[in-house]
């Protein structure tokens, strides 16, 4: 509710050999007039409120330092104080909205509310022109810190920002915390004055503008884009305003050069779209009559051709199968194992020479069978799962061999993939060797080096670098079967789909002293798929750093889960990460969700869809998680050792950790959903959680069934802690709530939270009266 | 969070000045809808809705409120009722005064059909409009106020996507494909967001069990 409180100035009024024309608008920070300084000689006065004199002073002189090289802002001409000493700025006047003599400045915001929203095409021009000026502003040093439609006014149609009173330095840290308009300050500033950025501030604000004056609706409604704006429209500009405004500071442009280049981008691509629209319809215009004559003879021809088929006139088909399977009798005749790799090359050879794609081996001295010899594996030839003269599965032997650029393409709905081996059924051993750019582009490609179906892999101490499948497992695939990863290194893999690196399909890993580097799921710019390293899809992996090991994975990348992408798929999916050595997962890059794992059930059960998806952290080592944007939705339970999520930059652990024993770290998240502590029967020393105080939100339990009397400490670092606790009884149920300082009975205990110098902790006696 | 939460009321009847602002942020469209359904000028709406808002705001109609004896809902609904008769029979006095821009043309006779609708709950064939309207209503509210939520509880981007395919029925497979993004990432999204809603509607459902939204089923 506003209350009308009269203009100082009236009509006619004069003021340092200006008269006042009329009144314009009473603003936050002061009022404004229009002014005649000489005959005609039309001016803008500011007459500032009071309490805001000396930010505006400031803010002026800032700009007065600058505004001769910075053709983008607005320049203040005169500047004097009232008697009562207030002080007033005199500026040129924005164009004029309304017609002489009423004046209505041009605003960005006149403009939304009076026109509805910008064309494309202008609102790229606009925030080209603000987003050179915020550069200015910031290698001058100096940040706008209040860039919105109503601070940016047109002068011959050409945007300038206005408005200095919250102009500051780069380095200045406001005292009252951060500054600017609700709903042009990223969301992690206005909530907490520790992560505040002018320079970002001012990023942020930009993008906001994009989406106000391209959508012409309100900020308070981002990021809600009217049903009647056409889609390739929104195809350009919303990445653009996404991306300026992320929900992660991360995610966002990091300066206004690189703001400039996208929206650079955004344009060309507005360019291109009209011009393929312009084309489309040209050539419409001008062939349309060929378009409809071809559609009508290609439909004449698939109808005679069916007639054909279909009225028995097929035959044929038959030409292939004469290359049937071919039994590798050979390597049992062979005196000894160079003699049996000849032959046996000789024999693949020959087989594939021949077409044949099924090697089926009779061997009675034994089941094993060693490769030495990169020429003896190629995805044309299947080998056989069984022994045709015992009856036991064959394992063959990949020792130390090296494949680099095979190629396949495998098509959609084929089981198939792995440019190097694809087996279904059998034991596969690799021992060593290295596979690099070993690629199937395939749509159907799972497994750009090794695939396996329905049998057990082993991989000891082998190197897979950049091999990539389209669909998922950049380097191996498995699907219903069982792999062991021992000491190998994953570098550079890719896919367009799941898994980066490794794709488990139903089947159950073990993953062992591995790393896995820069893997990722983003190799084509129109998919943004899930795990960057590993997709757990309906199975069950451990991952497992031994004592005495450190392991390091970093740079791996996915739309949705940095590193692993967890789908139930209708069934389960858990992951154990068993870590007795120390393992340090880095430099992920979730697009905007799920810095480390993605959570996704393709059934959308409402009933709880991932509620059989869950990550276990075992083993007494450390297990440190560097996110760079937020997760979601995870499931955690930590049992053992220490789990450290940190995000650098900020970000939400929005998800639920149950932690039964070690310890968790939460560094610089903003909130979490749920946190479940499972007291013990021994009170100990431990801190079950370290950087609390940062943390908003979120249901905080304990689950006191199994505590004994005696304190638990519970977390440290929870200076800023002033929330509740939800004590859990021996059922699980709710017992009641605890503030800091307070006493709660519950079954014949009394339970009492207190929190000193940093430190929570819990301390379990007899009930209290 | 919600309208008829008894602890927003609480707050209000104790005067608490963010309470009155929560209230009215919820109530404005709501009662704004209705008046125009009933006819009313723009001018006429925002007066319905200042007029409502003293009542509540001198505390003499929230101390008639009774949580035991029946909803917050249906209580409201009562209140616009007499608010909108009351200002519907004003103007419906004037237009007919002669000589005012109403006494002639059709004005008077669509105010009285709606004040006939307002002031006869059982209607020719037992039915409410006033009531089904004011439901009908209530319900776009809600609506509004759990995708308000969601809206501001989510990840923009995923918030958009969920927008523009299941709220605004756009093509999948041409959101897909205008924002260079798979069709998988689009189900994801909309998972995501379906997941979040149904917490949010269950919360609303606790006060308004026929409260259910048909993209959800």
């Amino acid at each position: 509710m506003s209350f009308f409180i009269p203009f100082d100035f009236h009509k006619g009024d004069c003021l340092d050999g200006m008269t006042i024309i009329t009144p314009i608008v009473r603003g936050g920070h002061g009022d404004l007039y229009l002014v005649n300084e000489a005959v005609e000689q039309k001016k803008v006065l500011k007459v500032i409120q009071k309490a805001d004199n000396e930010g505006e002073l400031t803010g002026i002189e800032k700009s007065l330092a600058v505004s001769s090289h910075i053709p983008g802002l607005v320049p203040v001409l005169k500047v004097g104080r009232l008697p009562d000493g207030r002080i007033w700025c005199v500026m040129p006047p924005a164009d004029n909205l309304a017609a002489w003599p009423d004046y209505e400045p041009d605003t960005l915001a006149n403009r939304i509310r009076r026109d509805g929203r910008l064309s494309p095409d202008a609102v790229l021009n606009i925030a080209e022109k603000i987003l050179a000026t915020v550069r200015d502003l910031h290698e001058a040093g100096l940040a706008h810190c209040d860039v919105k439609p109503e601070n940016i006014l047109f002068f011959d149609g050409e945007p300038k920002l206005t408005d200095y009173s919250l102009l500051s330095d780069l380095r200045e840290r406001p005292a009252g915390g951060p500054v600017g308009t609700i709903g042009f300050v990223p969301p992690e500033m206005s909530e907490n004055p520790a992560y505040y950025n002018p320079q970002a501030s001012d990023l942020y604000a930009v993008g906001k503008i994009v989406f106000c004056a391209w959508s012409g609706t309100d900020a308070a409604l981002f990021p809600s884009v009217p049903r009647e704006i056409p889609l390739r429209e929104i195809g350009v500009m919303l990445p653009l305003y996404m991306k300026a405004c992320s929900a992660s500071p991360n995610g966002r442009f990091k300066s206004a050069e690189e703001f400039l280049s996208a929206v650079a981008d955004a344009r060309a691509r507005l360019n291109h779209n009209l011009c393929l629209l312009r084309r489309g319809r040209r050539f419409l215009a001008r062939y349309g009559w060929i378009l409809c004559l071809a559609l009508l003879l290609a439909l004449g021809t698939t109808v005679l051709m069916n007639t054909v088929f279909f009225s028995g006139g097929r035959s044929g088909g038959a030409a292939g199968e004469e290359n049937g399977p071919l039994v590798v009798t050979t390597v049992s005749d062979a005196a000894d194992a160079n003699d049996k790799a000849n032959s046996l090359r000789e024999t693949l050879t020959y087989a594939t020479g021949r077409g044949i794609q099924t090697v089926s081996f009779n061997m009675p001295d034994g089941d094993t069978i060693s490769l030495n010899d990169p020429l003896l594996v190629t995805h044309d030839i299947r080998f056989k799962s069984v022994n045709r003269a015992t009856g036991k599965p064959v394992t063959i032997v990949l020792d130390h061999l090296d494949f680099s650029e095979k190629t396949l393409s495998t098509p959609e709905g084929w089981d198939g993939g792995g440019a190097v081996l694809c087996a279904n059924g059998g034991n596969f051993v690799v021992k060593g060797g290295r596979f690099s750019t070993n690629r199937d582009y395939g749509t159907g490609g799972v497994g750009g080096a090794l695939r396996l179906s329905n049998g057990t892999l082993s991989i000891d101490g082998a190197t897979f670098r950049q091999n990539a499948a389209y669909s998922a497992g950049g380097a191996v695939s498995v699907k219903n079967a069982s792999l062991t990863i021992t000491g190998c290194r994953f570098d550079g893999n890719y896919t367009v789909g799941f898994g980066g690196a490794v794709d488990l399909d139903g089947s159950s890993a073990r993953i062992v002293d591995s790393a896995f580097v820069f893997n990722n799921t983003r190799s084509n710019p129109y998919y943004h798929w899930m795990g960057g390293a590993i997709q757990v899809n309906g199975s069950d992996l451990v991952f497992e750093v031994t004592e005495g090991k450190t392991i390091t994975c970093a740079g791996n990348e996915s739309g949705f889960g940095g590193f692993i992408a967890m789908r139930g798929a209708g069934g389960k999916a858990t992951a154990e990460f068993r870590i007795d050595g120390s393992l340090y997962i880095g430099g992920l890059k979730g697009e905007e969700l799920d810095s480390f794992c993605s959570l996704y059930d393709e059934t959308d059960n409402p009933s709880g869809v991932e509620k059989n998806v869950h990550i276990r952290k075992t083993g007494r080592g450390g297990m440190t998680v560097n996110a760079s944007v937020s997760d979601y939705d995870e499931r955690w339970i930590v049992e053992d050792g220490v789990l450290a999520f940190v995000y650098p930059g900020g970000g939400d652990f929005d998800g639920e950790i149950t932690v039964s024993g070690g310890q968790l770290r939460l560094e610089r998240a903003y909130k979490f959903k749920k946190l479940t502590f499972r007291l013990g029967k021994q009170p100990n020393g431990t801190a079950y959680v370290r950087g609390l105080s940062h943390l908003t939100g979120g249901e905080f339990c304990l689950d006191a069934g199994g505590a004994a009397n005696g304190t638990y400490l519970l977390a440290e670092g929870a200076d800023g802690f002033g929330g509740t606790v939800t004590l859990l009884d021996a059922s699980g149920k709710p017992a009641g709530t605890l503030s800091v300082g307070q006493t709660l009975n519950a079954g014949g205990s009394g339970y009492t939270l207190d929190l000193e110098d940093g430190l929570l902790s819990l301390t379990v006696g007899p009930a209290r009266n | 969070m919600y309208t008829t939460k008894q602890s927003l009321l609480k707050r209000m009847q104790k005067c608490d000045e963010i309470s009155w602002d929560e209230f009215y942020s919820i109530y404005w469209s709501l009662v704004l809808d209705i008046g125009r359904k009933l006819g009313m000028t723009e001018d006429d709406c925002r007066d319905l809705m200042q007029e409502i808002m003293y009542d509540l705001f001198k505390g003499e109609a929230l101390l008639h409120y009774d949580a035991a004896r029946g909803k917050f809902r249906t209580f409201f609904g009562v209140l616009v009722r007499h608010k909108a008769s009351d200002m519907l029979r004003d103007s419906a006095r004037f237009s007919s005064i002669p000589g005012t821009d109403g006494a002639e043309s059709g004005d008077a006779a669509e105010t009285d059909g709606a004040l006939s609708a307002l002031l006869n709950p059982s209607g020719d064939n037992g039915s409410d409009p006033f009531q089904d309207l004011f439901d009908a209503e209530y319900r776009s509210c809600l609506l509004s106020m759990a995708v308000n939520e969601l809206r501001n509880s989510i990840e923009p981007k995923t918030y958009a996507i969920f927008e523009m395919v299941v709220l605004q029925e756009r093509s999948p497979k041409e959101v897909a494909s205008n924002l260079g993004i798979s069709r998988s990432v689009i189900d994801v999204y909309c998972s995501r967001c379906r997941k979040a809603l149904r917490k949010i509607v269950s919360e609303i459902r606790v006060d308004n069990p026929d409260f259910n939204p048909d993209f959800l089923t």
